[in-house]
């Protein structure tokens, strides 16, 4: 009888967890398809009358507003992101991925310094850093460019990516590759058949997550970048415009962002997975 | 093949403190030595170098004729049984074991697998994958795959711990006699004297990186060479009695002025400081010299393990009968003059056995 009474309750609780975190996305994907003027409304109104305006208007880079008719860049700046988080977290796991190897498997002078300075990288609050960063990088013509954007990004990638992969190296028992090397096969192929898929968890983990640091970002590409460089999250500024603030359009390009992070979160999720199923792996 | 370490040193990082120390070592073809120590005292280390996973400090090591120490692992041809097992995760067992062999191996690698499998006794398991097996199960497998390829060296470190006491004691046999049937050349590190005793045709006792004594299990028992490798082999351990040489006998420390008489041996001068070591089973009990108050008597099943007090020292014998003294009791006992063994008590350097000849 409790046992009964304490599921349900269970599932009350769940059900309300869920609610709470879900319930702003679904309300922002209720506003993606309404009208500015239905959003604003009072009393609001359930009563749905979807349109796919905000979509046409994002999509097609004209919206039409009290005041005339605004270009939105939505569609490059979305390119943008794209550009800027894949490059990002590909450098970064570039770099990163040798680095943590490098930090867990060999001990060598002021390797932990090294580690730890990477790591207080996050510490820093980003506006601290980057007025002088901007006059740093108006110097060396690499204001507003991919390539400046890209370095920047490292900030938040790199520390990510090297502390988390270096703790799943540290994980797996050396010796594999030991055995590995043993049985004929050189240092480089230890490294590529062994420790790598060994640590493929924690990478495909720690470049999701810097992906979605990186896509998430905005304040380094506000100060970094002028609009044709510009990301989503910056780019989604222009839409609070002299004639109000267009919370449909919002909405929709808050949908149109979400759906690439969420599609490579579903695809990641299957290393994720199987990560926990090769946990036994140290021996 | 033959194996020779020469003058090799081992120091980790900056230090100046040598892990091994001017190890000079030589595994004759066929040869199966075991590296016996406590942790810490070099075994695993010279098992590394020798492997190539540590770089030598010092010293050369040479491999069926070739310099091997500047060589990765992958060119020095040698197999390894982990303690840490490192089997491949994603593989079965078979293709654990399989994994090295095939490349010139000469036999059906399938076979090989079997052969060695069903030796340890893994044939059931062979089709599973590492994870979902006992320790055991994967060490035995981690040493399948050392012996299953052909190496010129075969390196075992620690094969055994994991596995319960009865099958260990049946598979130090199998494996020494595959050892031996294939004329392997095999290293085994471990800190088990049974195990060494069992398995090797000769211990290479080391501590603090220092190599204590080098020889059969027979040499090792009735001419250690210092007092480190006669206390350290042997359970109980020996009984150890510092002292002073004085006519044919020695006069032991403490006020009681006791006196072992030693006739018949070629003793080091009067007034020689040594320790007088006796192993517990050369220790008789009742009749000597000697009176002992006994502080325990434990029946083990096959022997009877007394420790008596005599004069303030600790003397521990063990019979092969149980022992009728009582805690309290007053025993007499002694040893055969040809049992004993003297150390030098500043350098533990062993300066006489009894067994020499006189």
């Amino acid at each position: 009888m409790s046992d009964q009474v304490f599921r349900v309750l269970r599932g009350v609780a769940l059900l309300l967890v869920v609610v709470f975190f879900l319930f702003p996305i679904a309300w922002i994907l209720l506003m993606s398809f309404e009208t500015n003027e239905q959003i604003l409304q009072i009393p609001p109104t359930l009563a749905v009358h979807p349109t796919l305006a905000n979509y046409v208007a994002l999509l097609s880079g004209k919206l039409q507003t009290a005041s005339g008719t605004l270009d939105v860049t939505f569609l490059g700046n979305l390119w943008n992101s794209v550009l800027l988080s894949v490059c990002s977290v590909a450098l970064a796991l570039l770099l990163g991925v040798p680095a943590a190897y490098a930090f867990a498997r060999f001990r060598f002078r002021g390797g932990e310094n090294i580690a730890f300075t990477l790591l207080s990288f996050r510490f820093a609050p980003p506006l601290l850093v980057l007025l002088p960063l901007l006059l740093y990088f108006q110097d060396l013509g690499l204001a507003n460019t991919y390539v400046g954007l890209i370095w920047v990004y490292q900030l938040i990638c790199l520390p990510l990516i090297l502390w988390i992969v270096r703790g799943y190296f540290e994980d797996a028992s050396p010796d594999i590759e030991y055995a590995y090397r043993v049985d004929g096969h050189s240092w480089w192929s230890g490294f590529t058949k062994i420790a790598l898929p060994l640590a493929a968890p924690g990478i495909a983990s720690a470049g999701l997550l810097s992906f979605i640091f990186a896509w998430n970002n905005f304040v380094f590409a506000l100060v970094l970048a002028s609009a044709d460089k510009q990301p989503v999250t910056v780019g989604a500024l222009a839409f609070v415009t002299a004639s109000g603030i267009q919370y449909g359009i919002i909405a929709a390009a808050i949908v149109l962002s979400i759906l690439p992070t969420l599609a490579l979160a579903l695809y990641a999720q299957r290393w994720l997975v199987e990560g926990l199923s090769l946990g036994a792996v140290k021996g | 093949m033959t194996l020779t370490l020469s003058h090799v040193s081992k120091a980790y990082g900056r230090s100046t403190v040598r892990a091994v120390r001017d190890l000079d070592l030589r595994i004759n073809d066929g040869e199966f030595v075991a590296l016996l120590g406590s942790s810490g005292c070099g075994k695993t280390s010279t098992l590394r170098m020798v492997a190539g996973f540590e770089a030598v400090t010092e010293g050369t090591i040479t491999l069926a004729g070739r310099r091997i120490d500047g060589l990765p692992p992958s060119r020095r041809n040698v197999a390894m049984a982990f303690e840490g097992y490192a089997l491949y995760p994603p593989l079965t067992i078979e293709d654990n074991i399989g994994f090295g062999l095939g490349r010139g191996s000469g036999a059906d690698p399938k076979q090989r697998v079997r052969e060695v499998a069903e030796l340890l006794e893994i044939g059931p398991i062979l089709k599973r994958k590492p994870a979902g097996l006992s320790g055991g199960q994967q060490q035995r497998a981690s040493l399948a795959r050392a012996l299953a390829r052909a190496a010129d060296l075969h390196l075992l470190d620690e094969p055994m711990g994991q596995l319960e006491p009865q099958l260990r004691a049946v598979l130090r046999g199998r494996v020494k006699a595959l050892t031996k049937a294939r004329g392997l050349t095999s290293v085994l590190v471990t800190h088990d004297q049974t195990e060494a005793n069992a398995m090797a045709d000769r211990i290479a006792v080391m501590e603090g990186g220092v190599l204590q004594q080098y020889g059969t299990a027979a040499e090792l028992r009735d001419r250690p060479a210092n007092l480190f490798v006669a206390t350290f082999l042997g359970e109980p351990p020996m009984n150890a009695m510092p002292g002073m040489v004085e006519g044919d006998g020695v006069r032991l420390q403490g006020e009681d002025n006791l006196r072992a008489a030693l006739p018949g041996l070629a003793l080091p001068a009067a007034g020689t400081e040594v320790v007088l070591g006796v192993r517990p089973h050369a220790v008789v009990l009742g009749r000597g010299n000697w009176q002992g108050t006994v502080i325990s008597n434990h029946w083990l099943g096959d022997e009877a393990h007394v420790a008596l007090d005599v004069g303030g020292r600790t003397v521990v014998a063990v019979a092969h009968q149980r022992v009728a003294a009582r805690t309290g009791g007053v025993v007499p006992l002694g040893f055969a003059p040809g049992n004993i063994h003297l150390f030098d008590a500043q350098t533990g350097r062993a300066l006489m056995h009894g067994a020499d000849p006189a």
